[in-house]
């Protein structure tokens, strides 16, 4: 689903992300995890198309993001770490976009539009302005945007900041819900909990260079995610 | 710490014209001697016009012994100056900043936050009074002269003057922020206040003749009614007669409201700044969709944004709103308009027509701050699976849907009221629609090579932004270099109709230039962003 292979980006001297490649497969949740700094936000930013890289290739559903990223961006979402919406529309009007770009007929869009804003309990506040949602509100509406088109890949960086504790339990639901029915995750988190109790694969990444990769049980063995990471790190 | 806050506060400005954004790069040279050519030209042409005006008004005020009326005069401009010039970005600056929470946040006292953002106000106050008072000053000295103490006088009152300036730009950015603080639509209130500002400037600019007339005619009667507003009597008599009790009360009047206002102000700006609509919410219910293209949703956002913000209608599309003001005035006066137009040369009324329409459109300046405006929601275009030549395009097309039309009935309106030919008509209707189209695609091109991202405001880019100065001073360049072209080399050579159609032809290459270079180099320049 998401092929990131030898990633390499400079910001001027400084290697961002250095020689990373990584794996995510149809039906896994893929935790990415790493210090503040680490290249994590411009991993994920890479592999949306916003951001250029200096070498390597990023697959989606085995197109490249390089040279395909109109299709590439059809077959995916992305969340934000900082759901910053279009605070001049309505929540139903920035969903309505979002359908609009992405194509998605008229009877599908109002359903899921229905369903997602239920779960998420935001369909009263639908007419409301961004402008005037609180901060936990805008990530839930940039959830229900990413959901909407119904991707195959999600990639989310940090999706739990800003979520009330009901929203984060919701939203992990959906992503497994997601995966089950062979969609793919790629998030980014601190939170080494949420990533232990929910993911399939994880990455740790550092200074730019992926230093541990694989199943949960893989990378941590018999201690904690949080041990393994802290111990990593000091290394 | 207000030594800090008002470091931030000119950063602030220092930035919005000579730092660009993208890659925190500083401005060039190059751009720095632009954008000061671009400052020189605007500060000459309105010191020029005010020396004209005052110049008329020095001798014969000077005869009737109302010397004082002529210097009440020169300050009452200068307060009409500085306050159309700052007082919505006094509500901008004061009420609605973006860093307003958290600043509040910090163990700032807020008289410290309103007074940092109050002496950058205060300081484009002293450089808008500057373009009045200057010629003011001038103009008598050549024509009347003064004694030192005179001298002294004027430049004390020119001193105190700003601060009774900003002593009502900030009452009424108070009164503006208090009341759309507690609206849904700001857009509409903004809107209808500045066009009645616009209105009364435009209401003294056209009949100025006749004012300036009626003023020097009934000089005593009006000197008399204006004696009772004290504060301007009092600025005309400490300077005219070098009076030193009459200059004490005038810094009465100007510093004593100043610190009264300061006082309350810091009381209520908490409360005006962290206000909340308290309107109706409004709650959804569950409707059919519309469904639409992908181009046609990214205009449908464009337009979204372009009407949720009164300071950009009213400042990107002046244009627009003068060409449908000017369109209904030559319904209205089209007798006089032709008798004037009359005493062109034959063929150049046409000329004369076009150079108006077009100077209009190219006040227009829609699509320039457009993509500085995405600020912090840029990340959204880049990773929506739309390509980048589509997102210009949706900025080019709110410029077309806004301008054109009204550019088009304009043209047609002018045709309809004007004796042309046939290919007189054609050129009337096809070049200011071709210069509305150049300056759509123009104002996209000069925003992704000056992109403004890091502003704590809207208004900042809409009325500061380098791309924008340089789109519209660019634009009307665009329009003078065929006019001296013409007026100077090809007159002799070529009729004024052909040159009409060269020009037609060159505006429509020059379009298409910059539609391909939207296409290829633009897009690519968009994704680096």
């Amino acid at each position: 689903m998401l092929r990131i292979e030898h990633l390499t980006k400079t910001y001027g001297n400084k290697r961002a992300v250095d020689d990373l490649t990584l794996h995510i497969r149809p039906g896994q949740i893929y935790g990415f995890i790493g210090h503040n700094g680490a290249g994590k936000t411009t991993t994920i930013k890479a592999c949306c198309g916003i951001m250029n890289f200096d070498s390597g290739e990023i697959y989606i559903g085995g197109r490249s993001i390089k040279s395909e990223p109109l299709e590439c961006k059809r077959s995916l979402a992305y969340i934000p770490d900082n759901p910053d919406l279009y605070d001049f529309l309505s929540g139903i009007k920035y969903l309505n976009f979002i359908c609009d770009v992405f194509a998605v007929p008229q009877a599908e869009r109002q359903e899921r539009i229905h369903r997602y804003a239920e779960i998420f309990e935001l369909t009263a506040d639908l007419a409301e302005p961004i402008s005037a949602y609180s901060h936990g509100m805008k990530q839930k509406l940039a959830i229900i945007s990413a959901l909407v088109h119904s991707p195959r890949l999600i990639i989310m960086d940090e999706p739990f900041v800003g979520l009330d504790p009901v929203a984060s339990h919701k939203l992990k639901g959906l992503m497994r819900e997601h995966c089950d029915n062979g969609g793919a995750i790629f998030f980014s988190t601190h939170v080494l909990e949420v990533a232990e109790k929910l993911c399939d694969m994880v990455a740790i990444i550092k200074s730019g260079k992926l230093i541990k990769s694989g199943t949960m049980d893989e990378v941590r063995g018999d201690d904690s995610l949080e041990e393994v990471f802290l111990e990593l790190e000091e290394e | 710490m207000f030594a800090a806050l008002l470091r931030v506060q000119l950063a602030s400005v220092r930035a919005s014209l000579f730092r660009s954004s993208k890659k925190e790069k500083r401005r060039g040279i190059g751009m720095k001697l632009l954008i000061a050519v671009l400052a020189v030209y605007v500060v000459g042409v309105f010191v020029l016009m005010f020396g004209a005006m005052f110049d008329a008004l020095a001798v014969p005020l000077h005869e009737t012994g109302l010397d004082w009326f002529y210097f009440a005069m020169g300050a009452l401009m200068a307060i009409a100056l500085c306050f159309i010039g700052s007082v919505f970005t006094a509500q901008q600056q004061l009420f609605n900043a973006r860093d307003n929470e958290l600043l509040l946040s910090m163990p700032v006292p807020p008289r410290y936050i309103l007074g940092s953002r109050m002496a950058v106000l205060l300081g484009l106050n002293y450089a808008l009074e500057l373009v009045v008072l200057v010629p003011v000053g001038v103009v008598w000295l050549m024509n009347v002269g003064s004694s030192a103490m005179g001298i002294v006088c004027f430049v004390l009152c020119a001193l105190l003057l700003p601060f009774l300036i900003l002593t009502l730009t900030c009452l009424f950015a108070w009164l503006l922020a208090a009341i759309t603080a507690r609206m849904r639509n700001k857009t509409i209130v903004t809107m209808v206040l500045y066009l009645i500002f616009l209105a009364a400037y435009f209401y003294i600019y056209m009949n100025f003749q006749t004012l300036l007339t009626e003023l020097i005619t009934n000089s005593s009667g009006i000197a008399g009614s204006m004696s009772y507003v004290y504060p301007i009597y009092a600025f005309g008599t400490a300077v005219a007669s070098a009076d030193a009790l009459q200059l004490a009360a005038f810094a009465a009047c100007c510093l004593v409201p100043f610190a009264l206002v300061c006082a309350i102000l810091s009381r209520g700006f908490l409360a005006v700044t962290t206000r909340r609509p308290s309107a109706k919410k409004a709650v959804y219910r569950e409707r059919e969709l519309k469904v639409g293209t992908a181009a046609g949703a990214m205009l449908r956002k464009e337009l979204s944004r372009f009407a949720s913000n009164g300071m950009y209608i009213l400042n990107a599309a002046l244009g627009t709103i003068l060409t449908l003001a000017a369109a209904v005035a030559l319904l209205i006066y089209r007798e006089t308009l032709i008798m004037v137009l009359a005493i062109l040369p034959e063929g150049w009324m046409a000329a004369f027509i076009v150079i108006a329409l077009c100077f209009l459109c190219a006040t227009d300046v829609i699509s320039a701050p457009s993509i500085s405006l995405e600020g912090r929601t840029l990340w959204l275009l880049k990773s929506l699976p739309v390509s980048a030549f589509t997102v210009l395009m949706s900025k080019v097309n709110l410029h077309l849907v806004v301008a054109l039309p009204v550019t088009l009935i304009a043209s047609v309106i002018c045709v309809a009221a004007l004796p042309f030919s046939a290919a007189e008509a054609a050129a009337v209707i096809l070049i200011p629609a071709l210069m509305t189209l150049f300056g759509a695609l123009f104002g996209v091109v000069m925003n992704l090579k000056l992109p403004k991202f890091d502003y704590i405001n809207e208004t900042a880019v809409v009325k500061n932004s380098a791309s924008v100065m340089v789109t519209m001073f660019a634009s009307w360049g665009v329009l003078a270099a065929p006019c001296i072209l013409y007026g100077f080399v090809l007159s002799d050579v070529l009729g004024v109709t052909v040159f009409l159609y060269i020009c037609a032809a060159a505006l429509a290459a020059a379009c298409a230039a910059l539609y391909f270079y939207l296409k290829h180099a633009g897009s690519r320049l968009f994704m680096e962003l």
